[in-house]
């Protein structure tokens, strides 16, 4: 059987899995926690210019033409 | 008013009188899951099929109340006779979960027939009453209406009460509840039971019905044509009483049954214009329900599978260079299809059906995950798709992009999902059943009524979905090709899903939540995770929605939808993604063919679920590839077989590890000496189960690197005393590893500390093949995290890769290859063993836990076994606490042995000196002469008369 536990014989740890260690996680959480904050930020970024516009809701974009679809579910 | 509530004599009468209702109505509802294990989710809709029947035999047969009334009720037992004899009869052996689907195409069925019975289109007549009395007491004006239930209603249930405390049928009914096979045993016929209790249960249903919809308001046309009246908020009223009682107690039932009605009136009175406040309350009643009840409860009834998997095809053929040819020109051929085909629609109607068969096949591919997969029905999809266009669409009203507005309504819609399934997905069984109608029914009356959009608008917005990134979804094509690619994101996510560590532990769970546990999967964990990504996915879905129908209401999202939705995953194969994207087609495509009406929706989804249900449980995608099996091989010339049903023995298989574990060829002895250090300590450990004390001080040790084996009498209470070092019944006493108190922790966590245990069945899991199950093993040891695992980033990739490579090593250590990609089902018992300890092996616990490893094998396979399991011990240095009943076998492995009786340690010392323990001989072994001299038997002789009791 494989000894090796990360599967990364004959390589150096990677930079990621070093930074995992020093703050004890795995590298999988690392990039689980990476990720939930990058789409934390860019969904942030995207939704907080419009914010003024959340609290008064006044003036709705002008809504497109609807069509006239044969399945209304 | 009391408060800020409308507490008053009038409110609380009504809404008691409504409560009578549902307590009938849920009565019905628990005598058939007491007996049945099934949640029948037609029940409210038989009630509205014969309320229905009735009307149309007062108002348009001139038919006298008081004969329509038996009429219908016999009607309603007739249609319970029809579901149990139809399809609980042959559905139930499969799995509960087949049935409680099943009763979702009962119920389009009966709404379509209750919508075609002659003469009721068109009618707009009041429902009939009996009386047309008024009476004034105070606030409280009494109609005809409420005269019948204060009549009708404590008489049906007093009646009910007491056929089942008095009847011989009752008490048959309450055997076979209790106990099917006990009662079985004792001459109770118990199908015959069965049909008795799903004919009282449609007897009620129609009832129930027919004193309830009056209140209402209902006319002949509400109730049958649309079952709203009947439909999915009744039978969560219903449901929260039954579970109130647990779904067990009549008494309860009833009394929770009023209680709902009271509450519901007096909300209604004091906040008439939020709209559907009650269903909401409801439905936190059923999480708190949820929430106070015991995390080691087991439910019964708890095996959500369809026991039917679709079947790849044998490697040899999968592998064949043809088939390859074919099958990357079949994905080819597809795309060009998917690319070609809107170029050549051009009705804007066409483009956005075409644009919907994506959406619905990723809302189906969710279903996959959550309830193909991880086993765990929902009945709120279609409310997390409603959230995902009511976010997106009241984001994007406010100017956010569109992109932005459904990636956070895909977060929101994560959240909520955590949120409403925790409290039942810490459980086990049906209740996220429960939980998620109650979901359904209060998004659709409150959430999504919520004023989000404007100061005046409720439940309806315009959506200008503008671009999603550098796509400007402006027109139904474009729309068309968006959803495809998103689609074809969602399928690739699935597929990482289904082949990486987390959709391995979710199939673990479904199969086997104990050995899941055992394997250190965390059950809870595992599920919750389902349901947040099916929730986030369905969201998702939602915002697609929202775009491409420019616009959204309210009225889209009715939990009714849910139930179609998951009627469209089963008919398309709820075990696969294909399945899902060909449900998709066949939802969306067949009632374009056939004509769009509701009636045909429902019509197709019901058909359609019965059909596949009966015939071909893995649904469309199983008549493929039933297809595709006939035709390749014969086309290819080349033998089928592969999934084979051949048998590994274990003479033959566990070559290495017999020859590591051998001390000489014949005799299997221990292979160490035992360590000084206590591995195990047990103290004082007491079980009561249903009021009988099981364990009564049992004390028990293991040292390091020792075997002990434990011996007794069926009953004497050594797989329950396995059960409580592991955690997996309470117990209280002492429990040590290592020096380490682990008495008071949780299975899973016992299972994380190194106590390893086998379970007596050998059961594993029986959807995946042996390799999945040793890398459930082996994923003890290292687990990828589910969102590397889904995007395939660099710890998941190189986990799995190690994990596969393990896998394969042990697969060949064991000599398993042939059977590498075997359904651990399609095993027998000592191949399954084999792969248990293969198992065992990978997850090298600190101590080991064996029930009874040698049961169900052939009598000369015990002696490898009993090598093999010496050979795991070498390999592994564990300490074992082994179940035995083979006394010459257990006496040979064991460095001691311990002799239990009536739940007490009656002897314990070496093999030796238990075999001639004279308290031991009168327990065990007997005090026939023959049968100890066979106990000391030596091991090349002694198989010819093997010690066996119990």
């Amino acid at each position: 059987m494989a000894s090796d536990p990360d599967g990364t014989q004959g390589a150096g740890p990677s930079v990621v899995a070093i930074i995992a260690e020093r703050i004890r996680m795995t590298e999988g959480q690392l990039y689980t926690a990476v990720i939930a904050l990058a789409v934390a930020l860019l969904l942030a970024l995207t939704t907080i210019p419009s914010a003024h516009k959340l609290a008064n809701p006044a003036s709705p974009t002008p809504p497109a033409p609807a069509p006239s679809p044969a399945v209304s579910r | 008013m009391i408060g800020p509530f409308a507490i008053r004599f009038d409110v609380v009468a009504i809404g008691a009188m409504a409560g009578l209702g549902y307590a009938i109505l849920a009565s019905g509802l628990v005598l058939v899951y007491r007996a049945s294990r099934v949640i029948n989710l037609a029940h409210g809709q038989v009630g509205a099929f014969c309320a229905t029947l009735f009307a149309v035999l007062v108002d348009d047969w001139k038919v006298p109340y008081a004969v329509a009334l038996p009429l219908a009720i016999v009607a309603g037992a007739a249609v319970g006779w029809l579901i149990e004899r139809g399809l609980v009869r042959p559905l139930v052996q499969r799995s509960h979960l087949a049935v409680l689907v099943a009763t979702i195409g009962v119920t389009d069925l009966l709404l379509v027939a209750a919508a075609k019975l002659p003469s009721v289109t068109g009618k707009n007549n009041q429902f009939p009453t009996p009386f047309n009395a008024t009476v004034t007491i105070h606030d409280l004006v009494l109609h005809g209406e409420h005269f019948a239930l204060l009549i009708f209603g404590p008489v049906v249930l007093v009646l009910f009460t007491v056929f089942m405390a008095r009847s011989r049928y009752g008490l048959a009914i309450r055997g076979v509840a209790d106990n099917r096979e006990a009662a079985e045993l004792a001459g109770i016929p118990a199908p015959t039971v069965s049909s008795i209790v799903w004919m009282l249960a449609g007897g009620l249903a129609a009832i129930a019905a027919i004193l309830t919809v009056p209140l209402t308001g209902a006319t002949q046309v509400s109730v049958s044509a649309t079952g709203t009246a009947l439909g999915p908020a009744l039978l969560l009223r219903a449901l929260a009483a039954g579970l109130a009682g647990r779904m067990t107690k009549l008494p309860a039932t009833l009394g929770a049954g009023i209680s709902i009605g009271v509450v519901q009136s007096v909300l209604y009175a004091s906040y008439p214009s939020s709209l559907g406040i009650t269903d909401m309350v409801l439905f936190v009643f059923v999480v708190a329900m949820l929430l106070l009840r015991s995390r080691g409860h087991v439910d019964a009834g708890d095996a959500l599978t369809f026991g039917k998997d679709p079947v790849s095809l044998a490697a040899h053929i999968r592998n064949h260079p043809t088939v390859r040819l074919v099958r990357r020109g079949s994905i080819a051929a597809a795309m060009i299809v998917v690319i070609v085909l809107p170029l050549a629609v051009t009705s804007s109607s066409r483009l956005y059906l075409l644009s919907l068969v994506p959406i619905y096949a990723i809302i189906g591919i969710s279903i996959v995950i959550l309830t193909g997969w991880a086993g765990q029905l929902s009945l709120c999809q279609m409310a997390f798709v409603g959230i995902g266009a009511m976010g997106t669409a009241a984001l994007n009203a406010r100017g956010v992009p569109f992109g932005a507005a459904v990636g956070d309504a895909t977060v929101v819609g994560i959240l909520i999902a955590v949120i409403v399934g925790a409290p039942a997905l810490r459980l086990r069984g049906l209740f996220l059943t429960v939980t998620s109608l109650g979901f359904a029914v209060a998004a659709s009356s409150y959430l999504l009524n919520l004023k989000v959009f404007s100061s005046s608008d409720i439940g309806v917005a315009e959506v200008t979905p503008g671009k999603l990134g550098p796509i400007n979804l402006n027109s139904f094509r474009v729309d068309f090709y968006a959803c495809a690619v998103c689609l074809l994101v969602a399928v690739l996510i699935a597929r990482r899903i289904r082949t990486t560590g987390f959709g391995r532990s979710l199939i673990a769970v479904e199969g086997n939540e104990d050995s899941a546990t055992a394997m250190t999967v965390s059950p809870a964990v595992a599920k919750i995770a389902a349901f947040a990504v099916a929730g986030g996915m369905a969201t998702f879905a939602g915002g697609l929605f929202a775009a491409v129908s420019r616009t959204f209401e309210t009225t889209s999202f009715a939990p009714e939808q849910s139930l179609q939705l998951l009627a469209m995953t089963v008919v398309g194969g709820i075990g696969s993604i294909g399945g899902a994207v060909l449900g998709a087609i066949y939802i969306v495509g067949l009632p374009d063919i056939l004509g769009n009406s509701v009636t045909v929706q429902l019509a197709v989804s019901g058909i359609g679920l019965l059909v596949i249900l009966r015939l071909e449980p893995t649904g469309l995608i199983g008549v493929w590839e039933r297809l595709r099996d006939f035709v390749v091989p014969r086309l290819l010339a080349i033998p089928a077989d592969t999934d084979d049903q051949s048998v590994a023995t274990v003479q033959t298989a566990p070559t290495v590890i017999v020859q590591q574990g051998r001390g000489d060829s014949t005799k299997v002895t221990p292979p160490e000496v035992a360590g000084a250090i206590t591995a195990l300590a047990v103290r004082d450990v007491v079980v009561n189960i249903g009021g009988r004390r099981i364990l009564s001080g049992v004390d028990l040790d293991v040292r390091d690197g020792e075997v002990v084996g434990l011996i007794g009498c069926n009953g004497a209470g050594k797989s329950t005393l396995v059960n409580a070092i592991s955690g997996f019944i309470p117990a209280s006493g002492s429990v040590e590893l290592f020096g380490d108190r682990i008495g008071d922790l949780p299975a899973l966590d016992r299972a994380r500390l190194g106590l390893g245990r086998s379970f007596q069945s050998a059961v594993l899991f029986p959807r995946l093949t042996s390799r999945e199950c040793l890398q459930v093993a082996l994923a003890s040891r290292r687990r990828a995290e589910v969102i590397p695992s889904m995007l395939a980033l660099p710890p998941s990739v190189r986990i799995e890769g190690r994990i596969r490579r393990e896998a394969e090593e042990i697969l060949e250590l064991l000599a398993l290859g042939p059977h590498g990609d075997t359904r651990i089902g399609n095993l027998s018992t000592g191949t399954r063993r084999i792969v248990e300890f293969g198992c065992m092996l990978v997850a090298r616990p600190r101590v080991l836990l064996l029930d009874e490893p040698m049961a169900g094998i052939a009598q000369r396979e015990s002696e490898a076994f009993g090598l093999m399991l010496m050979g795991v011990r070498r390999e592994i240095g564990a300490a074992m606490l082994v179940i035995e009943h083979d006394v010459p076998l257990i006496s040979e492995i064991s460095d001691r042995l311990y002799c239990l009786e009536a739940g007490a340690v009656i002897a314990e010392g070496d093999p030796a000196a238990i075999r001639s323990n004279p308290a031991v001989i009168a327990s065990y072994l007997g005090t026939d002469e023959r049968a100890i001299q066979r106990s000391r038997a030596i091991p090349g002789k002694r198989r010819k008369s093997q010690v066996h009791h119990g």
